[in-house]
């Protein structure tokens, strides 16, 4: 799918909270993909390419860098696992008809999952899709298409069960993203 | 709005706050929260214990709350919710994912039964060079290390513990309680990251019966000692080393640890503790490393041009005699070296390199030599 868009992804944003993620969390998310952009010594509106299923491109802006914000996300790691949520969570929104974020906890951090407004608001997880997010802080194509594998691989075990699935891979020197729907449970 | 979403969305909004405070530093807060997650979620999955409950809600819930429970460290709390949620019919991946967190469980038990606490607190150490690639390495160049980095800790461990310098046999006491662990290696360059086990707690009124330090007095020791190496601060390492043994066998084994210059070119230590990093780069190639020299009789030897620099195979070793141990080297011309190796340094340092060409660096005692440095020979 080639949108042709050329928006704008505005970090802050996640701070006023999001369907299913509080304000405080959302900041925190928006907090942490700042450190991200700022470590790669990106300028605020830098673009951001979106290739896979949606090919588009973004200006993305965020807030100031502080040095509270560096001490509190400078384990590299999780700043980036966590920059990349908001990302990716951004993304979700604007390019797919998606509206709703339910979150579980999962061995290894947040699970996300993707709703519909119309959905089934009684319980959670119906009729949802998953929603895999993994982030670079600075790699080539090789390490975002191998992430990108992992995660496919991941996601095709829901095939037999019929959950629709959404991988992102966000990286944040070229600055790019990798966004692709698992076809065959869509 | 239906109990089981009203309790969930309760429970995460909980988990997020706690995920903040953490990221924040408040670690307290954090377990606090995450504790009220844990119980709000837990009433959740229970709302769904009939197992004809609708998927994939049930088993998404029981392992949400089975996440926490392992966070919480109620274990056998957490085993008893994998169990509810493999117990429906989870699809394919949640039930995967239930497997791998009964796994976890199984290893904290592990260390549980072992006595032992894997602290959060680890030290990192990572690899750059010609030879080393994103998240690939020569297995030569990172097991050695390896290996060196956890001498490095364990005799660390012995001295915070007060305990002489053992030149052979196996630890004792308290310091046989520590362990390492080393988790998923990490592309950057190479990464991969050293956790520190260290006994439980001893229970109140039985503290003088079991001496204990946390893995952060560990990691921030290594991380001082290599800081004042790094700097060739001689006297300031001697100053946090003052026992000859431990200092010679500290300097011989960071001497390894550091890079050969062309393979290897940085070696980095990362100590992350409560969020917080410090890393010291090691830079300086193993042989241009100096430390000024350890006795006044080497000082005047080197003055004297005593001093020796052999190269040949090491075939004999004598440990009879402690804190005199030899070795003999036969150079490239069959001509035989006795070495005189000073406490510290045979267990750690020369006995791995037992068969192979090395070099030795000392200065003349008599008719054999002090030893001062020993590494393995490049191949001409």
């Amino acid at each position: 799918m080639n949108s042709g868009k050329h928006g704008t992804l505005v970090l802050t944003n996640l701070s006023e909270g999001l369907p299913g993620i509080t304000p405080t969390y959302g900041e925190m998310l928006a907090e942490a993909g700042a450190v991200c952009f700022d470590d790669q010594k990106h300028k605020n509106g830098v673009e951001l390419q979106v290739q896979g299923t949606f090919k588009t491109k973004y200006q993305v802006f965020w807030q100031p860098v502080t040095d509270k914000m560096l001490r509190c996300y400078n384990d590299e790691e999780r700043a980036t696992e966590l920059g990349a949520y908001g990302v990716a969570l951004l993304l979700i929104l604007d390019l797919t008809n998606y509206t709703v974020i339910e979150t579980s906890q999962k061995g290894t951090g947040i699970d996300f999952w993707l709703g519909k407004a119309e959905d089934n608001k009684e319980l959670p997880f119906q009729n949802a899709a998953r929603l895999e997010v993994t982030g670079i802080r600075s790699g080539d194509d090789n390490l975002v298409k191998s992430r990108l594998n992992k995660k496919l691989k991941q996601t095709k075990r829901s095939d037999g069960t019929l959950l629709p699935a959404l991988v992102v891979v966000v990286e944040f020197s070229a600055p790019l993203s990798h966004v692709v729907r698992n076809e065959r449970s869509s | 709005m239906n109990e089981v979403r009203k309790l969930h969305d309760e429970a995460m909004n909980l988990a997020e706050m706690a995920a903040v405070a953490k990221v924040k530093g408040n670690s307290e807060q954090a377990n606090q929260l995450l504790r009220q997650a844990y119980e709000t979620e837990v009433k959740a999955a229970n709302l769904l214990i009939d197992a004809s409950s609708p998927e994939p809600t049930r088993s998404v819930l029981f392992r949400s709350a089975a996440s926490l429970a392992i966070s919480c460290n109620e274990l056998l709390e957490a085993e008893r919710l994998i169990a509810k949620g493999l117990s429906g019919n989870p699809p394919q991946d949640i039930a995967e994912e239930l497997r791998d967190l009964f796994e976890s469980v199984n290893f904290h038990r592990h260390l549980e039964l072992r006595g032992v606490v894997l602290e959060e607190d680890e030290l990192q150490m990572s690899i750059a060079g010609e030879s080393v690639s994103v998240g690939i390495a020569p297995a030569e160049q990172l097991v050695m290390r390896m290996e060196d980095a956890r001498k490095l800790i364990f005799r660390t461990v012995e001295r915070l513990l007060r305990r002489p310098y053992r030149e052979s046999g196996a630890a004792r006491g308290a310091a046989r309680e520590y362990g390492l662990f080393v988790s998923v290696p990490r592309a950057a360059s190479f990464a991969v990251s050293l956790k520190v086990s260290r006994p439980t707690k001893p229970l109140p009124g039985f503290e003088q019966e079991l001496e204990f330090i946390h893995s952060s007095q560990i990691i921030d020791e290594i991380m001082s000692c290599l800081e004042s190496f790094n700097r060739a601060a001689e006297k300031e390492l001697r100053d946090k080393i003052p026992e000859d043994a431990y200092y010679r066998n500290f300097v011989g084994i960071a001497k390894n640890l550091a890079p050969d210059g062309t393979e290897v070119r940085q070696v980095a230590f990362t100590a992350l503790r409560a969020g917080q990093e410090r890393k010291v780069s090691l830079t300086r190639p193993r042989d241009e490393i100096r430390l000024a020299p350890e006795r006044r009789e080497e000082l005047e030897a080197k003055k004297e041009g005593k001093v020796a620099t052999i190269t040949g195979r090491l075939l004999l070793a004598d440990a009879r005699r402690s804190g005199k141990e030899k070795i003999q080297l036969i150079d490239d011309a069959g001509q035989a070296h006795n070495v005189i190796v000073p406490e510290g340094m045979m267990s750690d340092i020369v006995k791995p390199l037992w068969e192979e060409r090395v070099k030795v660096t000392g200065y003349y005692k008599q008719r054999a030599i002090r030893l001062e440095d020993i590494s393995r020979a490049l191949i001409d």
